[in-house]
């Protein structure tokens, strides 16, 4: 099928307001948030054939037919923020579809769930339970702008986890376009179900390589009456490293538990002056939900905790707005990276909890060993860590590449995973073998060929060119 | 590689992708495209830089279809300028591509401030002509759909006023009684002059009223703003360079503005139209006194000799005052200060009514659907009243109101003052 007629059946399909065809507009969606889009001489080989927007599961039923019969790749884009390269434009003639007009959002107090389609900005659904006294707790940092449907195919996870779980603790049921066009509901509102295979746990997580989310049916709790947040400040890195461990195993379950270092506390404090302490080495954000009664409690006993091992000093938040801004901080950190240099890599790795001194050493080393500007935040309290790797051109990229390959390769030495949040994407997929060994590699590559058998479903992500 | 679009580029270099332009932008939530928001720009101007793609209409269309809210810059951790990037990236591609034939013609006029003024002074017999009243009286609709002046058939515009604002104040007010507590020049800008000049009396007899002594002279030319944000610097320059000598003479305390856009221009936008002109300096020396009436009254201290206005009140903030000059609170606290008026707070007050001056005349219909979601959180206030410090986003919600039928009417918030303090 040539160009002309595949954009005449696509506009047939979405109608010509939610299709771009433009070359120069095309030109805009082969960036996404990942590392690559930051290197100032970046340019894809491949520029999409053309973005569409449908409106309904039907019409991407039509469109996935079209793509399944021709062969036409197509990727679902939700705001592009995924760090792992996860949209990137992998084959001629791509079809980028974009999710943005699903925007149903509908709170079901009586059964705890929300039913959404994938466009829906994730700070919505808060929002919209909240009204409700519920909560949807899954919390990335880009909640304030990434979509749910992105969301669930990455699996994201956010600062809450530590108590919560990440995304897919909470995705009951899906509506998913498959590759060829048929349409399939997995899951139910049901609290309890092990009816076989758990088909909506597979899409979750899947990075759009499986099929397109369309609908998902969401669990929702009751919003806790009460927080507090702290911040505890360390003059040792080491010393907060340990922190983190000793306070999980104190018999308090803290609702975050955040890290940044020294570089993240100055960076953040240029663009928001919040008074963070600048001449701390690290600090620890922790926050506690829950009955009121208790909470101050939980905070005496993660302050004693971080006294025994020399914090200097413990700010505690107890308003809202004091809360929020210690969060509006947090939420932070990757972008004002910028200004400490041009471009940056934000990893995701994570290990288990009381491995988290080992590797701020061993980061440091290797920022040293090749002479590349790193920087450390994270979710300490969950063993997930986001290193990052600073670079001004593209010769300092190859370096950081370096320190960023090693660094992996010793997080799996520690018994961790290379991506805990953010995804393979095109990004990760040279590890993916060494962290599952052959045979497990091959039950996915498998899955992947039975429910996508001519690699059009963002083709490239999770496998590289190993399908 | 460098060309016009470089200087450009390394002010955008610090772009993360990240999207949160997408969540705040009032174009994206309707268009949803890459080419309709901030980020989407930013890596065009990359392009530009690298010559990968070249200006064209259809690049020009893009680069205008924004609203300049500044939405996006407000919130970009990476601290990137957007919106003073886009006015200079319009400058560019207008260097390059012929800007619209009647955008040209009316820069061109304005920057002849005589016969401009003579015009719109003037004008108000004419307008019948052109324009018929609507029935309920919000305003005139189009006899004609003029689509290079913005207007189609249903867009209800206020009329011009049959006494422009200069021809009701004096040239100078003092105040009757008590120590002068400071000696202002009120800069009251096209739509108070032209439009609004009752808008523009309320600013005036309110700082009398507050011991302050205020100077309005007559030469002002428009503040430049319609010319400046479409990318037409030479003839903001023009403007620009009119109005800093005239600010410059007489000493004043302060500069004192009833107009957010105005206001955002002389304190801000000059800075890039005068770069490299000789009123550079005195604009510098000035830039810093120019206040919004409202921040100005809360700094000195007004009467709170009120009496009693019994309305529903609720608050629009425009753009160019809130995000342009970070005011917000001022105006909220005198509004409350007046007994009798019950003050209802609307959902995204701050976000960008749609107007954005020539942005909704070349996309009139856009610019509706982003002031529809503007008129749903004012019709569910259930407010008699909407007030803004904006005459622009006044017209603009009065449409909306109109059309929509919503039973609700608008007052620039110094007609609300001057109610209270009894003076209207
Ligand atoms: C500043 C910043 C902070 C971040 N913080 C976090 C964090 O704390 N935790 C975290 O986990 N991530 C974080 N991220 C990464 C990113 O925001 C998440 O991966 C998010 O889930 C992506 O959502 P999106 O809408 O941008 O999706 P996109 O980036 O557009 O897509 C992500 C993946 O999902 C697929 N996809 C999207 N929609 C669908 C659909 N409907 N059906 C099938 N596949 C689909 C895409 O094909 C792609 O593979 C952060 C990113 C930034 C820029």
């Amino acid at each position: 099928m040539d160009r002309e007629t595949l954009i005449a059946r696509l506009t047939d399909i979405v109608g010509k307001e939610n299709i771009v065809t433009e070359p120069d507009d095309l030109l805009l969606y082969i960036f996404n948030a990942g590392p690559k889009a930051q290197q100032a001489s970046f340019h894809s080989k491949h520029v999409p054939i053309a973005a569409v927007q449908p409106g309904s599961a039907q019409e991407i039923s039509q469109i996935m037919r079209i793509a399944h019969e021709k062969g036409f790749p197509v990727i679902a884009r939700g705001q592009a923020s995924g760090l792992a390269e996860n949209t990137r434009i992998t084959k001629e003639n791509t079809i980028v579809l974009s999710t943005m007009r699903l925007t149903k959002l509908e709170i079901e107090p009586e059964t705890l769930t929300a039913t959404v389609g994938p466009g829906v900005v994730t700070v919505e659904i808060k929002k919209a339970a909240g009204k409700f006294g519920l909560l949807y707790p899954p919390d990335p940092a880009s909640f304030g702008y990434s979509t749910i449907g992105g969301n669930v195919a990455t699996d994201a996870g956010g600062l809450q986890c530590v108590k919560y779980g990440t995304t897919r603790s909470y995705v009951a049921g899906l509506e998913v376009v498959l590759a060829d066009g048929e349409i399939i509901r997995t899951g139910n509102k049901c609290i309890k179900d092990v009816a076989g295979y758990n088909l909506t746990q597979l899409f979750v997580g899947s990075e759009g390589t499986l099929g397109i989310i369309t609908e998902i049916i969401l669990k929702l709790i009751p919003l806790p009456p009460a927080k507090k947040a702290m911040m505890a400040i360390f003059n040792d890195l080491e010393a907060a490293g340990a922190a983190v461990s000793k306070v999980m195993v104190s018999g308090v379950v803290p609702s975050i538990m955040e890290f940044m270092d020294n570089t993240l506390i100055r960076a953040v404090e240029e663009v928001i002056h919040q008074g963070l302490p600048v001449d701390a080495e690290a600090i620890l954000l922790m926050e506690v939900d829950g009955d009121p009664a208790v909470l101050d409690g939980q905070v005496e006993k993660i302050s004693s905790v971080c006294k025994g091992l020399g914090v200097r000093e413990i700010r505690v938040a107890n308003t809202p707005e004091e809360i929020d801004a210690i969060w509006e901080g947090r939420r932070n950190c990757l972008p004002s990276l910028s200004r400490v240099s041009k471009s940056r890599m934000s990893g995701d790795p994570a290990a288990p909890i009381n491995r988290l001194p080992e590797e701020l050493r061993k980061l440091k080393e290797l920022g040293k060993k090749y002479n590349v500007k790193t920087a450390c935040y994270g979710h300490a309290g969950d063993g997930n860590l986001h290193p990052c790797f600073l670079y001004d051109n593209d010769e300092e990229y190859e370096r950081a590449t370096k320190v960023k390959d090693e660094f992996y390769a010793f997080m799996l030495t520690i018994g961790g995973t290379v991506t805990a949040e953010h995804g393979v994407g095109n990004e990760k997929t040279k590890y993916m073998k060494d962290q599952f060994g052959p045979v497990a590699y091959g039950i996915m590559t498998g899955i992947k060929k039975l429910l996508d058998p001519k690699n059009i479903l963002n083709p490239g992500c999770l496998f590289g060119e190993n399908l | 590689m460098s060309n016009q679009y470089t200087p450009l580029r390394e002010l955008s270099a610090k772009c993360t992708f990240c999207g949160v332009c997408h969540s705040v932008c009032p174009v994206f939530s309707k268009l949803a495209v890459e080419s309709s928001c901030a980020r989407g720009r930013l890596f065009q101007t990359r392009f530009l830089s690298d010559e990968k793609i070249r200006a064209s209409k259809h690049i020009a269309e893009t680069v205008t279809r924004c609203t300049l809210c500044q939405a996006c810059a407000a919130k970009c951790s990476a601290g990137i300028k957007t919106t003073d990037l886009f006015m200079r990236l319009r400058k560019e591609i207008y260097g390059e591509v012929p800007m619209p034939l009647a955008k040209r013609a009316a820069f061109t006029w304005m920057s002849y401030r005589a016969l401009f003024d003579a015009c719109l002074s003037y004008g108000a017999p004419f307008q019948t002509l052109l324009f018929k009243e609507k029935e309920d009286g919000a305003g005139w609709v189009s006899r004609l759909p003029i689509p290079a002046a913005g207007l189609n058939l249903r867009r209800v515009i206020p009329k011009l006023a049959s006494r422009p604002l200069r021809r009701v104040i004096p040239e100078v007010g003092k105040p009757a009684s008590g120590a002068v507590k400071a000696k202002v020049v009120f800069f009251p800008g096209c739509m108070m002059n032209y439009v609004y000049p009752a808008a523009g009396k309320a600013v005036f007899d309110i700082l009398v009223k507050n011991g302050v002594e205020v100077h309005v002279p007559k030469k002002f030319a428009c503040c430049g703003t319609p010319a400046i944000t479409s990318g037409d610097f030479g003839t903001g320059r023009i403007l620009a360079e009119i109005n800093t000598g005239l600010l410059s003479a007489g000493g004043y305390d302060a500069i004192i503005t009833g107009c957010a856009t105005c206001a955002t221009a002389l304190a801000h936008e000059y800075g890039m139209v005068l770069e490299d002109s000789k009123a550079g300096p005195a604009w510098d020396a000035l830039k810093g006194k120019v206040q919004d009436f409202t921040s100005f009254l809360c700094g000195l201290g007004y009467s709170k000799d009120f009496r009693e206005v019994k309305q529903t009140v609720t608050m629009h903030d425009p753009c160019h005052l809130v995000r342009g000059m970070k005011v917000a609170k001022q105006p909220r606290e005198i509004v409350k200060a007046i007994p009798g008026v019950t003050f209802v707070e609307m959902a995204d007050a701050d976000r960008c009514c749609g107007c954005a001056g020539t942005f909704s005349a070349h996309y009139y219909e856009l610019s509706r659907r982003i002031n529809d979601d503007k008129i749903d959180s004012i019709a569910r206030t259930k407010a008699d009243l909407t007030v803004t410090g904006c005459s622009a986003c006044r017209m603009h919600i009065d449409d909306g109101l109109s059309q929509r039928g919503v039973p609700c009417k608008t007052l620039h918030t110094a007609e609300l003052v001057a109610r209270g303090y009894g003076l209207a």
